[in-house]
């Protein structure tokens, strides 16, 4: 490592430090915004991220930035990551957001969309916890409309 | 927050995101989830987003009485794919499967030349529109449908052919806007033929028989007629098919496939009007499968040649190669009249 590496110290909602090479955790627009304005003296707060889902984030981050790394292994890397109970992906799509990392969120939402794609409307409100406010008549009117999507 | 396992909320402009991602039928589905779901699955931002979201091709293939959708899907080997059939006759309760089909930009217009009615609909929201019944007597009608980019128009083009004046009405239909049959004031001394017309760049085109066989070119934003003459005098229409290339007007010749090759004639797009002629190799081992429709997407031609396997050959304009389409789930007995392409559209109609 040289001596000019420089890293930052990112803390997680819950008051874990992680001690990053700035090179790489500036894969995060968040925090690049942040290290361009100067406003980085000592900690960067992640007021909207654990620990746990950081730690993921900066072993994707780790992995993406590894030189001569091939295409075929990060798409096996990138497959094996996202197979993560739905908790924690949704943990880890908030934390792309917040952190504005695009490549990682489109990722991501890949995966859900993957997920979620063959399911019924019930299995959809439960998986993102979506409060159904239609009428029962209503809702009955919706699905006839569209009784085909249901077969 | 969510190390018990607990559900964390997804915000609004991710699930937008996601949403976007879908196909079709889940997102149909997924209008009942709540009230949010059900406005923004209709919202025009979102369905523009969505439309170029789909990038997957989807397939109409058109049987004998019946319409399939298929999906491509790679087995492995480069040079054969399979498609597989979902049929969807039965969404439509009042719709048969009319044999004359034509296509552009997401929407389908079916008729049958004995009957009058047209109808116009998307197989990906199984959205259908009856277009008005003509209120000619007894004539002769052809559908077709054309779609232009500047105003964002879908226009239904109906000729009508009056046997004792000899010769063809042009009316237009406004998709979303007329609720008649408008006359164009244009009158053709011609026959049009029911052979699938196409619509490509804005313009319709159809073959008819004037004095001599032509194409018929309708421009769906001026509603302009303009007669096209073909290369040489061509006796015998039937041999011949309309074809879109590359955003070009393209005519398919398959008289020589037994000899193995076939003539692709495409109208270049300079003032004088040229056809220019491509003569393209087949590979000996399909030689004895002659097809019965072409048509073209993402870079290749298509024929469908039902053979065994109910397969298609699919030629890369660009790379010059050649490779085999197998379709699955559609009954031997029964041939496939047509394939055409589409990209997936929620954007509703009419």
């Amino acid at each position: 490592m040289s001596s000019s590496t420089k890293f930052l110290t990112l803390k997680t909602c819950d008051d874990k430090k992680f001690v990053l090479d700035e090179a790489i955790a500036v894969r995060s627009q968040t925090i690049k915004n942040m290290v361009e304005d100067d406003c980085v003296s000592n900690v960067i707060p992640l007021p909207n991220v654990d620990s746990k889902t950081m730690t993921k984030v900066i072993e994707y981050w780790k992995k993406h930035s590894e030189e001569g790394i091939s295409k075929d292994m990060l798409m096996d890397f990138d497959k094996a990551f996202v197979k993560v109970h739905h908790s924690i992906l949704h943990a880890l799509i908030l934390a792309a957001n917040f952190l504005n990392d695009k490549e990682m969120l489109d990722m991501m939402c890949q995966e859900v969309v993957d997920r979620i794609k063959g399911k019924t409307p019930e299995e959809i409100r439960k998986e993102f916890d979506i409060k159904n406010d239609f009428t029962p008549e209503e809702e009955e009117e919706i699905r006839k409309e569209n009784a085909w999507a249901f077969e | 927050m969510n190390s018990a396992g607990k559900i964390v909320s997804i915000p609004q402009e991710i699930m937008f995101e996601i949403f976007s991602w879908l196909p079709s039928n889940s997102l149909m589905r997924f209008k009942c989830v709540s009230k949010f779901c059900n406005s923004m699955v209709s919202d025009s931002a979102f369905l523009d987003i969505h439309k170029c979201h789909s990038v997957r091709t989807k397939f109409l293939v058109h049987g004998e009485g019946v319409y399939y959708t298929a999906e491509e899907k790679k087995d492995g080997k480069a040079s054969a794919s399979v498609l597989q059939l979902d049929t969807f006759n039965n969404h439509y309760n009042c719709n048969p499967a009319y044999s004359r089909l034509n296509c552009v930009n997401g929407l389908f217009c079916g008729y049958e030349s004995s009957y009058m009615q047209a109808t116009i609909f998307n197989p990906s929201t199984k959205q259908v529109q009856f277009l008005p019944k003509p209120n000619e007597g007894k004539c002769w009608n052809t559908f077709s449908l054309g779609f232009e980019s500047e105003e964002n128009k879908y226009k239904v083009l109906r000729t009508t052919y009056h046997p004792r004046e000899r010769h063809t009405k042009y009316w237009v239909f406004t998709l979303g806007i007329d609720k008649s049959w408008r006359d164009t004031q244009n009158i053709f001394p011609c026959i049009p033929y029911s052979m699938p017309s196409v619509c490509t760049s804005g313009v319709i085109y159809q073959f008819a028989m004037a004095d001599y066989i032509s194409i018929v070119a309708f421009d769906v934003k001026s509603e302009k007629i303009e007669n096209i003459a073909l290369w040489y005098a061509v006796e015998f229409v039937y041999y011949y098919q309309l074809i879109e290339v590359k955003s070009k007007l393209g005519v398919i010749d398959c008289r020589k496939w037994v000899r193995g090759y076939f003539d692709l004639w495409i109208l270049e797009k300079t003032p004088k009007r040229e056809w220019e002629r491509h003569i393209i190799g087949v590979p000996s081992i399909w030689k004895t499968t002659k097809p019965k429709f072409a048509s073209f997407f993402d870079g290749e031609i298509v024929f469908v040649v039902n053979s065994g396997d109910s397969c298609c050959l699919c030629y890369d304009f660009t790379r010059k190669s050649w490779r085999e389409l197998k379709i699955k789930g559609h009954p031997k007995e029964n041939d496939i009249k047509g394939i055409y392409s589409y990209v997936e559209s929620l954007v509703p109609f009419g």
